[in-house]
């Protein structure tokens, strides 16, 4: 819906002429009684507010620019033209600013007419003509604001999306050329004796493609093409084992507070990724904080997601509604701007010196690939909330499966991705 | 003789007792001319300027293009201050701002005229709106209506709760 769209919409329900006029008297909109009044189209281009009115150009401007300043009602007698050329004593009743000015957009001034002598019976009239145009614009306004949200992260869903599909196709491929890397490397070796120069520099080589198969593992690990061995799992559980490595991790000075839910159920996830979850993020959490020190705050929690919480999540995974268990990692540290919380998960994005910008990718990939969602909550100079979202597993008696183990703590399986190639993935990836 | 005593005689004037006393006969003469609810009308048109008025006059001296949410509860109750009214913060949570007030700017002159509050509704609700987005000002009780003290609720967010409030809504003029 264009602006004027947008003006017409409500505009077109009250009775009196309302005018849409820019800062230097050129028309833009008028309402369907404005319209009728001075003869004019919906959305006049040649007509001056000057042909409306009986009045000195510097005068019309001068009402302009104090409407336009003032944003609120500006009575002012000015004699009005009607279509039939004779004058009638109308005053304005109603000046506003409607949208400011832009580098591309004039500032446009909102009119409406109400004629002297009406009776004075329009106060309480006008207050709620006067509440009802604003409340028509702030909805107006927050609907584009929703509508603007959404797009947003469309896009930034759409390019997440299409590094995942490149970053999987690279690794692929990737790993295909290092397994013929590797796999001549061990046959080279096994032909030199290992105390020649050429035994070392073929140890190199092998050496740097292993280096190369982990970044291939952690670009796969972001794609969601990885593997994944899930087991039903409770998270405190998880959460709890890793306290002991967390806090090594974090060093002095910052504070791990655990905040866990007794009544979490279980989830099926793969331990070995979702402990690199809990790492990578906690990790992050204590450089955010520095060295001036904080506390992290690692919680566990149920979560029912609906429609509109879906709408607060940073990465689209077609949640489904339902109940999922929360993990929210919490750190009093710096924050991040807009900038930075947007390009987060993007690959090889770092604010850090050194650092490869893969370590949220995974992160990303990790919950993706357990069909999970990701929220950040973050304000500059007041610290980070990261939460994942995994979806509750259901009864594993009840589920429908149809090689369902038989306990929940035995079920033990694998996710391949479908590749023709897989197992020559699998020899070049440790 | 007379002329010295005139001058010496105490009378209780001074210009802003003249001020009070002025606004409550021309909220007594509307009432009684246009009604109740119209000169509750023109009140607020009024107090809707006012509060545009006072909004930029912070805005401008605290040298910001628009107040933060801890900023307003602030402004609301120092342009109170300002013009002795005695507001204090019953209850702050993110979507409501409660206050109280044990004393009205327009003193005993407000008893009786409720239209007068009009003033603080529109000055609080164009404030709140225009640096916050939206709100709705609840008067739940006013020293006008015979309370001891006022309590005003400004919801900050729509809401059912908001919806279901007696109240004005105010809405950001700008977009």
């Amino acid at each position: 819906m264009t602006l004027y769209d947008q003006f017409h919409h409500f505009a077109n329900l009250l009775p009196e002429p309302i005018i849409l006029v820019c800062i230097d008297g050129k028309l833009r909109a008028a309402n369907r009684a404005a319209q009728q009044q001075f003869h004019l189209p919906a959305n006049p281009t040649h007509q001056q507010l000057n042909d409306l009115v009986d009045e000195s150009a510097e005068r019309i401007t001068t009402f302009l620019h104090q409407s336009a300043r003032t944003r609120s009602m500006t009575p002012g007698a000015l004699r009005l033209r009607t279509a039939d050329q004779s004058h009638t004593s109308r005053s304005f009743v109603e000046g506003g600013l409607w949208y400011p000015a832009t580098y591309d957009s004039p500032a446009l001034v909102i009119i409406r007419w109400r004629s002297r002598d009406e009776p004075l019976k329009t106060f309480a009239d006008l207050n709620e003509k006067l509440t009802s145009l604003s409340r028509q614009m702030f909805l107006r306004e927050r609907a584009n604001e929703q509508q603007r949200r959404m797009d947003e992260r469309l896009r930034h869903v759409q390019k997440l999306e299409s590094l995942a599909v490149l970053a999987g196709g690279v690794a692929h491929d990737f790993n295909n050329l290092l397994t013929s890397i590797l796999g001549y490397a061990e046959l080279a070796l096994l032909d030199l004796h290992p105390t020649s120069a050429p035994y070392e520099s073929v140890m190199q080589i092998r050496l740097s493609a292993l280096r190369a198969a982990e970044l291939a593992r952690q670009m796969l690990t972001f794609s969601g093409r990885g593997r994944l061995e899930l087991q039903l799992l409770n998270l405190n559980e998880l959460s709890s084992e890793l306290t002991y490595l967390l806090r090594v991790a974090i060093g002095n000075g910052i504070t791990l507070q655990l905040n866990l839910d007794p009544d979490l159920p279980l989830v099926e996830i793969d331990p070995a990724l979702i402990r690199q979850v809990i790492m990578n993020l906690v990790v992050n959490a204590a450089e955010a904080i520095g060295e001036r020190g904080g506390t992290i705050t690692l919680t566990t929690r149920m979560e029912q997601i609906d429609s509109a919480t879906e709408q607060d999540l940073l990465i689209d995974n077609d949640l489904t509604a339902g109940l999922y268990v929360a993990l929210a990692i919490t750190d009093t540290g710096s924050g991040m701007n807009d900038d930075v919380r947007m390009r987060l998960f993007e690959p090889f994005f770092s604010t850090k010196f050194v650092g490869r910008g893969l370590g949220l990718a995974a992160v990303l990939g990790i919950v993706r690939g357990h069909h999970g969602g990701i929220r950040i909550e973050t304000e500059v100079g007041h610290g980070t909330t990261v939460t994942i979202l995994l979806p509750v597993t259901p009864d594993p008696v009840t589920r429908d499966r149809p090689a369902a183990p038989s306990s929940a703590t035995q079920a033990n399986h694998t996710i391949m991705p479908l590749s023709a190639d897989h197992e020559t993935q699998n020899t070049a990836v440790p | 003789m007379t002329q010295h005593a005139i001058t010496d005689v105490e009378i209780p004037l001074e210009r802003d007792q003249f001020m009070r006393s002025l606004i409550s006969h021309l909220a007594a003469t509307l009432e009684d001319v246009i009604g109740v609810g119209d000169a509750t009308g023109f009140i607020s048109l009024v107090g809707r300027r006012m509060g545009d008025e006072i909004n930029r006059d912070y805005c401008r001296a605290l040298a910001l293009s628009q107040l933060s949410r801890p900023d307003v509860t602030q402004v609301l109750i120092d342009l109170k201050r300002r013009i002795k009214g005695d507001f204090y913060v019953i209850e702050e949570t993110d979507d409501t701002i409660v206050l109280g007030n044990r004393a009205c700017p327009f003193g005993t002159f407000v008893t009786g005229r409720e239209t007068l509050c009009m003033m603080t509704s529109n000055v609080f609700g164009v404030i709140a709106a225009e640096n916050l987005g939206y709100a709705k000002v609840v008067l739940e009780e006013t020293i006008a209506r015979g309370a001891s003290n006022c309590r005003v609720v400004i919801h900050l967010r729509p809401s059912n709760e908001a919806e279901a409030a007696n109240g004005r809504e105010y809405f950001k003029s700008r977009a």
